[in-house]
């Protein structure tokens, strides 16, 4: 069961399962180098000679939710190695942390079985990623709430509209 | 202080609703209680010995008069008329119904205030000295950086589901009141050879089974740049901190693991590809919040009034000031802290008749502010000297008069087998215990400053490894035994207490201190405060007195 994000809705789609992607190492040693790889979570991206080029889609890992080290690997993905492709989430992949994976890059979110049934469906995704509008921090997804502060003398409103402007610019 | 502004706000108010539709759907089965756990955790809100506990965040320890009423209100409406100052400046409340606890959060924002990250493995409440902003000695009030911090590791996206928790303490004066050097960061501001001012950075320190003291990073962070440094830390940290093993979790291990020069390295690495711009405030934020910070209006050397005389004429007044009452950067000014270790109560308990008095007194006397202390206390930050004398007879009744602010008496103790499901003995009977023997004021002014730390198993809530007098209950076939450290030390001349000798039992250990205090009586000179004596002296002759017992 894959959920996408794109124009800030979830919809279903079909795909490969993250099994069936290679890991790393077999990525590495293919040529030429295929368009999707599974990267474990105990690879440390940032001791890494990476180059995204040519890859449509990384998968991260979750092993059990509260094993956050995917949340900085796809931070690094994306802001230290310009990864523009597919980010899925695979593995312990709950609700209430889809708005965590969607503000450090993550685009689409493989769930487990029953998980959906008992999240208020594909609904129940959306309305958690839409917990929060605001943000107190920079991350790869969400404006920083010190640049919204700085567009001066708007109020919550007039500043949404500006915040669209910011997010997009 | 910080005050919320629209967006503040709706993030609190966006909170709350998260947390109560999370609450509803584990009431209705649709979440695990496994999958409930940090959820809630990240709330505040633990399930102890007998009931839930909601722990509600005091940022760096400041609160104002509205929301000292406010939790008032709901220890009387919620709880049974009490709440507990935490060691890390918190409050927690220990009778909710987890029910009610999305309506006292409702209460809570009304004044501004949150339970967010007080528990979890993510970025805790940020620390600080209960003085700043009128302590003597600081180069300048901490809190803005403190704030910053709050608002940047608030929902961190990337760093809310780290290997273990993570504290931060800041402070800016010499003498260390915040123990930034038992904190997995600690932030010492200070100035560099050009007169500016930025921040010593230590990581890998903290308590708990291993403790470490913090080791320095970088000597000197430019203050601008302290929010990518951070995420450049808490990064190296995410990505290779242990997850095997909760008790190798903490970052002090991974900085032991690799040694301080090799993480710096890693840290100094990350941060050199890091897009800082993009993280660090720039100068108008930085202004925005230092505003709410500004120096209230404090008149210029008023008159002390009655302040001397009244020292003449009443002894215990006399005392109070030698104990609890401290030098103010503004001349005619004191600070003063309230003590929240009488014999009659838990240590760092407070009720809601006496939180409601001390809002009164800092809306009249202090400028509408409050602090909560690591320690486990209360100060008043800014109060003219010629209203000490009023503020002193008005505390008295209430049972917030003790002159014993750094004594024998003021001890810190953590829950314990009172409440804690991890104890293996209890803290709190032990402390009053020991507050007892030392009841007499002129006797514990005698032994001068002595800070006792006690710990109701090795997770070292209570802080015992920094004690100057350190106990750690330990499990004996069954039976509560006390083992003690000596030694140890959370300031600025921080160290880890070392262990001596067996563990006490139940009724060893209150004559045991006794007699080690009586040791360091004997054998101090001039001025020596007992840790003083100890590191002179060395551990052997303690553990004799010790076992002469
Ligand atoms: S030190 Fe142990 S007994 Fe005391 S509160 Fe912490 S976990 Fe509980």
């Amino acid at each position: 069961m894959l959920l996408k994000l794109e124009n800030e809705t979830l919809a279903r789609v079909n795909a490969e399962a993250a099994h069936e992607i290679p890991e790393f190492g077999v990525w590495q040693a293919q040529t030429p180098r295929g368009s999707a790889v599974r990267i474990a979570n105990d690879i440390n991206l940032a001791a890494e000679e990476f180059d995204p080029a040519g890859l449509e889609l990384i998968v991260l890992d979750f092993p059990k939710y509260k094993d956050g080290r995917a949340y900085t690997q796809a931070r690094t993905l994306r802001e230290r190695y310009g990864f523009t492709g597919d980010i899925r989430a695979s593995g312990d992949v709950l609700r209430d942390q889809v708005l965590f994976m969607a503000r450090c890059g993550f685009t689409s979110f493989e769930l487990a079985d029953g998980v959906l049934a008992r999240s208020g469906g594909v609904e129940g995704f959306e309305k958690s990623l839409k917990d929060f509008d605001l943000f107190y921090q920079p991350a790869v997804k969400g404006t920083a709430l010190w640049r919204l502060r700085g567009l001066s003398g708007a109020s919550l409103t007039e500043r949404d509209a500006d915040r669209r402007v910011v997010a997009a610019g | 202080m910080y005050r919320y502004d629209e967006f503040d706000a709706k993030i609190v108010a966006d909170r709350v609703a998260q947390f109560r539709g999370q609450v509803a759907r584990r009431v209705e089965g649709d979440i695990t209680e496994d999958e409930f756990k940090p959820l809630r955790l990240m709330n505040g809100v633990y399930l102890q010995l007998h009931a839930y506990m909601l722990r509600v965040a005091i940022p760096y320890g400041t609160l104002n008069a509205a929301q000292l009423r406010k939790l008032a209100f709901i220890a009387r409406t919620y709880d049974k008329n009490f709440g507990h100052i935490t060691t890390r400046q918190n409050i927690q409340f220990n009778w909710p119904a987890l029910t009610d606890i999305p309506d006292i959060l409702d209460h809570l924002a009304e004044v501004e205030m949150h339970a967010i990250q007080t528990s979890g493995n993510c970025i805790r409440n940020v620390t600080s000295d209960q003085f700043a902003g009128a302590g003597a000695d600081e180069l300048e009030d901490p809190r803005p950086w403190c704030e910053i911090i709050r608002q940047w590791s608030t929902f961190h996206p990337e760093f809310s589901f780290l290997p273990r928790k993570f504290k931060i303490a800041v402070t800016a004066a010499p003498q260390d009141r915040a123990a930034v050097r038992v904190h997995d960061i600690g932030l010492h501001m200070k100035k560099n050879a050009d007169g500016e001012t930025g921040f010593e950075v230590l990581v890998g320190g903290g308590l708990g089974r291993t403790p470490y003291i913090g080791q320095v990073i970088r000597e000197f962070l430019p203050k601008d740049q302290l929010l990518s440094y951070l995420e450049a830390i808490l990064r190296v940290y995410n990505s290779l901190g242990r997850r095997d093993n909760i008790y190798k979790a903490r970052i002090k291990i991974l900085v032991n693991e690799l040694g301080a020069e090799a993480f710096r390295d890693m840290v100094e690495a990350e941060w050199a590809v890091m897009d800082k711009a993009r993280i660090d405030l720039p100068g108008d934020e930085i202004e925005r919040i230092h505003a709410y910070f500004a120096a209230p209006d404090f008149e210029n050397d008023p008159d002390t009034g009655d302040f001397d005389s009244a020292q003449g004429a009443d002894k215990g007044f006399a005392r109070w000031v030698r104990h609890n009452v401290r030098a103010h950067k503004q001349k005619g000014y004191a600070s003063v802290t309230l003590s929240l270790k009488p014999t009659t109560m838990a240590p760092g308990d407070i009720t809601s008749e006496q939180m409601e008095l001390v809002a009164d007194i800092a809306q009249t006397h202090c400028f509408d502010e409050v602090r909560t202390t690591h320690e486990q206390n209360l100060v008043l930050p800014h109060v003219r000297k010629a209203d000490l004398y009023a503020i002193y007879q008005k505390l008295a009744p209430y049972g917030l008069g003790s002159s014993n602010a750094g004594l024998v008496s003021d001890i810190i103790a953590c829950p314990g087998l009172d409440y804690c499901n991890l104890a293996n003995t209890r803290s709190i009977p032990l402390a009053q215990r020991i507050q007892k023997r030392f009841e007499d004021l002129d006797r514990q002014e005698n032994i001068g400053e002595l800070k006792i730390k006690i710990s109701g198993c090795i997770n070292a809530c209570g802080h015992h490894h920094v004690g100057h007098i350190g106990i750690l209950g330990v499990d004996k076939k069954g039976e509560e035994f006390y083992q003690v450290t000596l030694g140890g030390s959370a300031a600025e001349d921080a160290s880890i207490g070392e262990i001596v000798g067996r563990g006490l039992s139940t009724d060893e250990v209150v004559d045991a201190i006794e007699s080690l205090i009586s040791f360091y009586l004997d054998r101090r000179s001039d001025g020596e405060r007992f840790v003083d004596t100890y590191r002179r002296l060395g551990p052997d002759p303690f553990k004799e007195a010790l076992y002469v017992a």
